[in-house]
This record gives C-alpha cells, structure tokens and sequence, in this order.
C-alpha cells in the first residue's frame, strides 16, 4: 500500500498539467464563444474534468506533502490556492449546468479568478521544484538590483551592535546551514534525506538517523563529516560545492558539542573572538575614509587619462579614486588643477618622481579627502607643508629621496590624523629623532638603516 | 628602375588584375549598408572613447585596472629558494631531533611513504644549526640567519605548509600555478591579466634568476591558457637585460624610431579600413617595445645607486647574485612594476657533496641570501614601500628530518632528502600580521600537526590581498572556468593583520 502511495504521489507534478490544460482550454472557449449557446455542452465537458483533475492533482499533491518530507510552511500557499481552483472549478462547472446561456457575470468573474489562481498556484509549484528563484535567476543583474532581489549568497554578516545577545544557532548556524549546506538539503531536494533548512527538521536527522546527537559530543555525524578530509567521499559539503572554512567548521562543531541549543546567546558560549572575524562587514576601504560618493563618470576621468595619469578607482565600483603619476613624469604644479574635477573622490595622491615644488601644497590642501600623499624623488623642501594641516583625512605622507628640509619638520607635529611619514634619507650626523615629541616618535620613519657585519658574513663553509 | 620600385609596380598591377567587376558590386552593395549601419552604431558609441590607448584595456592588455575587491598591496615579491631549504636549519626548531641523532628512524615513518632518494632505513639527522628565539614576537631562526634575525617581527611564518609533491619540477609548477603539470598560468600572469601594471614603460611581470633556471624550467612564469603578454620577462643582471630588446648592429636609434613610425602609420591605415582594435593593440606592442628600450636598462642598472644602498644589500655589480636580484626587484616595485618574481638555485641539500651538505653548503647558501633580504625589507620600510607590497619566501618543499641515504648507504656528507610533508614559508609586507607564526610540525619536524596549510591556501591569501575572491577570479578555458586555485584554499586569516 505503501508503495503504491507513494508512487501516486510521485504523479502529482504529471497531474498537475491535465487541470492547466483543461481549465484553461475551457475559459479560453468561454470568451471565445461568449453568448453561443451551442457552446454550453462543450463547456460543460471542459469544465467537468477539468475540475475532476483539480480534484485528482490535489489529491496526489496532498499525499506527496505527507509523504516526502516537505514542510507545511513552504507547501501551505501552493496547497491553499490548489484548493480554491478546486473549489472555483467545481463551481464554474455547477453554474455551467444550471444557466441557460454562459455569458452572465458570475461565470466572467469566477474565470477570471480561476485563471489567475491558476497562475499562482503553478508558479508557487514551480518554486518548490526548482527552487524559489528559478524565475528571477536568470534576470539581468541590474534588474535584479532593482527589484531588491539580490540576495547574500554564501556570506552570512551581522552587524556589531548587540551580537553577543543573539541566539548563536538564529544568528550565526543557520546562517551558514542556509548559504552553504540547504541548496541540497531542502525540502523539495532532501540529500540523504537530511533537511538542514529549519531547527526541527535538523534534530530529526537523515536516513541514518540523527546527524546532531548534541549529548555524546564527539559522536555527532554532522561534526564528523564536515571535518573529513576534502579528498573523503563522505566529506561534507562535497567537494565540488563551496567549503566551510575552518571558523565555521569550528562553531557549528562548538554550537553542537554544547548542546545544540536553538536559543542559547553568543555571550554564553566562551567563543574565541577570532572564529567570529569573518562574519564582520569586511572593512572595505583600509586607511581611506568610507565616503558615499556617487562614482565619477568616464567623462570627467577621460580628459585626466587623456594625460596619461594613472586614475583608478579603489577597487572596481568603489568612489574613492587613487592617482598616479608614474607614467607621466613631466607633471608640474600646473597639472594639479587637472584634479578639480575629482577632488571629493581623490584619497591617494602618487606625484613621485615628477616636476612638483612647493607651490602645490596651495592646491593640495583643497583635496579634502587625501589620505596618502607620495612626493618622494621630487623637489619640495617643505615650505608651506603647514597648509596640508587643515586636511581632515591626511595620514601619510611619503618624502623619501625629496630635497625636504628639517627646518620644515615641526610643521608637521601639528597635523591631527599623520601616522606615518617617510623622511629617508637623513644625515645620520643630525640628531633629528631629538627634534621629535615623544608622543609623535612612532610617526616618523627615518629609514637610513644599517646592517652591521657579523661573523658568519665572512666564513666561507 | 630600382628593384623595389619593380616590385611596387607589380603588386600595383597585380591587385589592379585581381580586382574584378564582381568586387566593384559587392563593395557597391556592402559599401552603402555599411555606411547606413556606421550612422546607426555611431549614435551608440561614445565619440569620447579616444583616450590615450595606453590606459585602454581593449588596445592594451598590460593596462591597470582596479582590484575587483579592496586590496592590501599592489605589487608582490616572490623569493623562491629552488631546490627547497631545509626548514630544520633555518626556522623549525626540533630539539628532540637533535637527541635521536643517529639513530634509525621508525619505520613506521617509512611505511607507505615514498622518498626520492632514500632507500632502506636512514638515520635520523638532528639540527645542524644553533637557534634562538628573537624579536618581540620570539619565533625561532636558525644562527645561518644572523641578519634576518633583526627584521623576524616584519614578517608571519607558516610552519606547517605541505605539498603532495616530492619532485622538484612538479613541486615547483604545483607552488606557481596551482598544478604539478604543465599548461597552467602562473601566479604573477595571473596577477598582471587581472590588474595589469602600472608602469607602461616597464613589463608587468619580471622574472630575475641567480645560480640557474628552476628544475620545471621557463613553465614557472609561463602564461599557460592566458594570453602570452601576461608571461613573466625575463631579466638578466648579465648582459642585456632582456634578450633581443636592444636594437640590431648598424641601426641607430633614429632610424629604428622612424621605422617604427611608419609601419605603425601602414598599420593605422589599416586600422582606419577596418577598425580592428587587434592593430591598434599591436601599434601599442611596438611603442612599449621602443619604450622599454630606454627603461629597462636604466632600471637594471644598479651601479646608480647610493653606495650606502650597494653595501646595505651587499651587491656584487656585474655579476648574477641574489643580491643584485634583491636590490633590483625594489627599483622595479618602486617604478610600478606588478610582480617581481626571483628564483634563487643551489638549495637542494642532498648530502651528496660539499655544496649539498646541510652543515657546509647549505650555510653558505643561507649567507648569500640573509643580507640581502633583510636589506630588502628594511629597503622598502624606509621608502615607505614595505606596507603595498607583499614578500613571499619559500621553496617547492622542504627536507626530512632523516639523513639521506642515497641507494641505502649511509653518505659522507650532511643532507637531507625531499619533503613535502611539512615545511615553513613566511610572507612579509601589507596586510600581513607582523611577528606571527602558524601552525605546528611534530616533535621530529616530520608532519604538520596543527595549522597545515597547503599550496593553494598560500595561493588564496596572496590573491587575497591583491584584491582577488580567489574563487571568483577564473579565466574561461577549454569550456570551463579555469582557477589559481582550483577547487580548493583557504584564506590564511591566522596571519592576516
């Protein structure tokens, strides 16, 4: 008996199509015909076993629910608006026996709705057999964007604020069960029978029982198999499929071996603070601020590449633009106000090796958002370096191999956010470390380093 | 009537008798459609597209492009100690191998394993260094090393690195391009196809060789599937630089300038008839090429340089040495270059002779690198170059803890066999966690016990802090994306600032 359940629950997504085409055919002859009233038998006939297939559809879908493994929660909408096609088809049928002529209202409306629900409940099961974005997938991305429909695949992050307070499994497990175990083990896919998509079916376990076994620690399945080796035919998740990194692995062994408890928080496990590194928004901008800027068009960047300056964004998409004058050593003072155009967005000023004197600060201090400023090889002394000062993100300077000057040096003790500048080379007669506060010392980088001869220099082996 | 004025006449003529009616129609009839699509794409395109091709990605594969995720570095040095150094003299400290010296190793070490040269049951071979726990973070180097001992805080070690390969050439392809068989792109072609260079007057890939090309030959900087641009250059610190760049006997610099000016006009003509952007890229090669004639010497060049800078990385100037490489791999990095690839021969301490005795040749070896690294470090530091550039140190594998016994007898030197078990790499520079140490061998140094990293972690991370999802970053091929890394690595956060 079991078997034979089963197998005519299997026929659900076959069945499925005969209430489609026959419903449809049927509506489709309705407004076709409207008021012929020679149409009513073969209406009368759509309609009947169109609404028997309803009948027959909901019936396998119903068994297959029960029997293999889906969840209430993820069938209930298709299962619901399944029935009221049953329900409106049967309906239609009884009001097609009853009139004298099909063209009245109430059929016109109880159509259009079967029509619709129709689509809905098809849809809805064709989400549970390909999965909830097998429309959407193939949309262009920046539709998608659009749409809101882009989700974080793959990366569970959370934000800094009152983590330690969340449940560890709501937070971080099921996080990591959704982005890198339930492509396979969901309801509609169940991979050994295993579905990880929800606490309850996780403590059911697979088809070799339990995978948690939270009491016996170490004996966990789950546990075992996530740390097999990669080359092991039973590692989890297989090979081909994006792998757990090594935190991960560690917290939900941790989570388990602790009693895998749906509710307990992050505060009360001791969890070393470096497993959890990963899950933090990434600090995508380094040493440069974090400015929402609109990306500059290629039209403002055009006239600077034209110039052969090396104008690049960040990283791809990313506002911030860093500059470089590498391939065009003839840059003078005069070329900077090629940068008005793209001042808000310019962190990371490269003028090594170029024809830049002290005039520039002038203009370089109306960058308000430069954050590494490279002169080395160029010919500033310093002079005016003070006018840099006002500048809110300023936070190193290189001028190594310039012609600065140390009389210029206490200048820069007044800068607020300075943590590394580049002096090298200096003459190692001048005691120019004396010069520095001691609060500023760690700042300055005076290069000039030696290597003493040792011993082993000379030995030949 | 001169010879070639003989020959212009004929290929006049030539394509005058080739040219039928046939063609005049045709041109007729493609003629008007094109000109009726051009008004039609015209309105499409950007008329402002016209910038200087040197930064245009489509005319110049060598362009720089933005890292696609924020990166920690921009440029790599990679040391690569051909022939793998013996980890047990210079950074992991065994002192229980040091008390089974001598004594016959357990053969449930041997059981199953395959060695490349030792057969039979060998003798373990304890330390044959002194070490020292150094610097503020008090990892352990090896008294080969005096010099780098003072700069050990700069950089992270990975103690327990590990390969499946026990053969130099495989193990050397499996470390540059994430596969012990030919045909893959190595790391730096990678690095310079996916962010290009800086610097258009110099290559974006630089290979610098001291004592003799690795086992697996040029394969190690090879471009595998990637288009060739993205190869490693080869430079030589003997001779000219880079083979065939200088210009022939007999032809002036001028001359060469207006040669070049005028096939590249031929080919702009071209280019006008049929707006393949092929020819303008190839307009582009010849100009690099004349470009680089003039750079390449200048920065190979280090007679320029300060004595003081000389004596800091102890350079012998006319000669092949590892530390003229070193001191030229920071002027390439300091003149925008991608990636600086150094391989260093002589590190293969079989015990077979002098110069492969771990306790004779092998000290010498470390000497002619330990001032020079720590000159390049220190180098970089002051020149404010240290924190964008990443240095990776380390061989193909490293060296057993047993003394070699080449066809089962026991030899008269020190040396130790092939290792891939486990042995120590560092890396050093931006985005790297100063002073660390990862992972765990044995107490004998023979496996990794904790924290083993494999050649494609190593692989990740390096990507990692170029700005690269080593996932993401893959190159179609063969009818399917093709990555460094494979199907494996992990990012190394253990030592990762």
């Amino acid at each position: 008996m079991d078997v034979f359940l089963d197998l005519f629950g299997r026929f659900h997504p076959l069945l499925v199509h005969l209430p489609i085409g026959f419903l449809v055919l049927g509506i489709m002859m309705l407004f076709y015909s409207r008021n012929d009233r020679s149409a009513l038998h073969h209406l009368r006939f759509s309609f009947f076993w169109g609404s028997l297939s309803t009948l027959l559809a909901l019936l396998t879908g119903f068994i297959q629910y029960q029997r293999e493994g889906f969840e209430w929660e993820n069938v209930q909408a298709h299962f619901i608006t399944g029935l009221l096609c049953a329900i409106i088809a049967f309906s239609l049928y009884y009001v097609l026996k009853k009139v004298a002529f099909p063209w009245n209202p109430i059929i016109k409306i109880l159509s259009v709705t079967l029509l619709l629900l129709l689509i809905i409940t098809g849809h809805l099961g064709g989400n549970l057999t390909h999965g909830n974005g097998h429309l959407t997938d193939p949309l262009p991305e920046v539709l998608k964007e659009r749409l809101g429909l882009t989700p974080q695949l793959n990366k569970v992050e959370f934000n800094l604020d009152d983590f330690a307070n969340q449940p560890l499994y709501s937070q971080v497990i099921q996080p990591l069960f959704d982005a890198k175990c339930v492509s396979c083990h969901n309801p509609s896919k169940n991979k050994g029978e295993l579905v990880l998509s929800n606490y309850k079916m996780l403590v059911q376990g697979g088809k070799n029982g339990a995978v948690l076994a939270a009491s016996q620690g170490d004996k966990s399945t789950l546990v075992d198999r996530i740390f097999l080796p990669l080359s092991e035919k039973k590692h989890m998740p297989p090979k081909a499929k994006i792998q757990l990194t090594e935190e991960e692995k560690e917290l939900i062994s941790l989570w388990i071996k602790s009693g895998a408890s749906p509710t307990q928080v992050i505060s009360s496990y001791s969890i070393d603070e470096r497993l959890f590194r990963g899950f933090f928004p990434e600090n995508k901008t380094g040493i440069y601020p974090d400015l929402e800027l609109v990306p500059l068009s290629q039209d403002v960047l055009t006239p600077l590449l034209e110039k052969r300056l090396l104008v690049t964004p960040l990283y791809k998409g990313s506002p911030l633009i860093l500059v470089s004058c590498v391939n065009f050593s003839d840059f003078t003072d005069d070329d900077l106000i090629a940068f008005e155009s793209i001042k808000e967005h310019l962190v990371a000023l490269d003028l090594g090796k170029t024809k830049v004197t002290d005039i520039s600060f002038g203009t370089l201090a109306t960058f308000p958002n430069l954050t590494t400023l490279t002169l080395d090889h160029t010919k500033i002394t310093g002079s005016g370096i003070e006018k840099l000062k006002s500048l809110p993100n300023l936070k190193r300077i290189n001028l190594s191999n310039s012609s600065f000057d140390i009389e210029h040096l206490s200048s820069l003790f007044e800068f607020s956010q300075l943590e590394q500048v580049h002096l090298y080379p200096i003459d190692q007669n001048e005691n120019i470390r004396a010069l520095i506060p001691d609060s500023l010392q760690s700042l300055f980088n005076l290069g000039t380093y030696e290597i003493t001869i040792k011993e082993r220099d000379t030995v030949n082996y | 009537m001169t010879d070639l004025e003989k020959l212009s006449i004929e290929l006049k003529s030539q394509s005058l008798a080739s040219t039928t009616r046939r063609h005049f129609i045709k041109d007729c009839a493609l003629g008007l459609g094109g000109i009726a699509l051009s008004s039609l794409m015209g309105a499409c395109t950007s008329s402002k597209n016209n910038y200087d091709p040197l930064l245009n990605r489509a005319l110049n594969p060598l362009a720089p492009l933005p890292p696609p995720h924020f990166a920690k570095v921009k440029s790599v040095i990679y040391l690569h100690m051909v022939g793998a150094p013996s980890q047990l003299e210079m950074f992991d400290y065994k002192p229980e191998l040091a008390k089974l010296h001598n004594q016959p190793c357990p053969t449930s070490l041997l059981n199953g394993k395959k060695f490349a040269f030792i057969r039979g049951v060998p003798n373990m071979l304890g330390p044959q260094a002194e070490f020292e726990q150094v610097g503020d973070s008090g990892n352990w180097v090896s008294d080969n090393l005096p010099h780098f001992k003072t700069v050990v805080d700069e950089v992270a070690f990975l103690k327990a690195v590990h390969t499946d390969q026990f053969n130099h050439g495989p193990a050397q392809l499996l470390m540059h391009t994430g596969s012990s068989r030919f045909g893959r792109p190595s790391l730096g072609s990678w690095v310079t196809y996916g962010l290009g260079t800086e610097n258009q007057n110099l290559p974006g890939f630089v290979v610098l060789t001291s004592g003799g090309t690795p086992d697996a030959g040029k394969s190690v900087w090879g471009s595998g599937f990637l288009p060739s641009v993205y190869q490693g250059v080869q430079c030589r610190s003997k001779g000219d630089p880079v083979l065939y760049l200088k210009d022939p006997q007999g032809v002036s610099r001028s001359l060469k300038k207006q040669v070049l000016e005028s096939i590249n006009a031929i080919n702009y003509k071209d280019y006008l008839s049929y707006q393949d952007p092929e020819i303008l890229t190839r307009i582009n090669q010849y100009e690099m090429a004349y470009r680089m004639q003039i750079t390449v010497p200048e920065v190979m060049n280090i007679n320029t340089e300060p004595d003081y800078i000389k004596s800091l990385y102890g350079v012998e100037p006319g000669k092949e040495s590892f530390a003229n490489n070193c001191l030229l791999a920071r002027k390439m990095v300091e003149e925008g270059v991608r990636f600086v690839q150094l391989y260093d021969w002589g590190w293969d301490s079989h015990g077979t002779d002098h110069g492969t005795a771990v306790d004779l040749g092998l000290k010498n070896k470390c000497r002619q690198i330990d001032r020079p690294i720590t000159a390049l470090l220190l180098d970089l530091k002051q020149r404010g170059l240290l924190d964008q550039t990443l240095i990776v140190w380390g061989g193909e594998f490293g060296r057993t803890p047993m003394q070699e016994t080449r066809e089962g007898k026991t030899m008269q030197y020190k040396g130790r066999d092939h290792h891939g078990e486990a042995f120590t790499m560092w890396l050093a520079g931006g985005g790297i966690k100063k002073g660390a140490s990862y992972g765990q061998t044995d107490e004998i140094g023979y496996s990794g016990v904790e924290g083993r990293v494999s050649v494609h972690d190593i692989q990740a991370t390096i990507l990692h802090l170029l700005g690269f999802n080593h996932e993401e970053f893959t190159f179609d091929f063969q009818g399917r994306p093709f990555r460094l890394t494979d199907v494996e690595g992990t990012i190394l956060n253990q030592i990762l600032a």
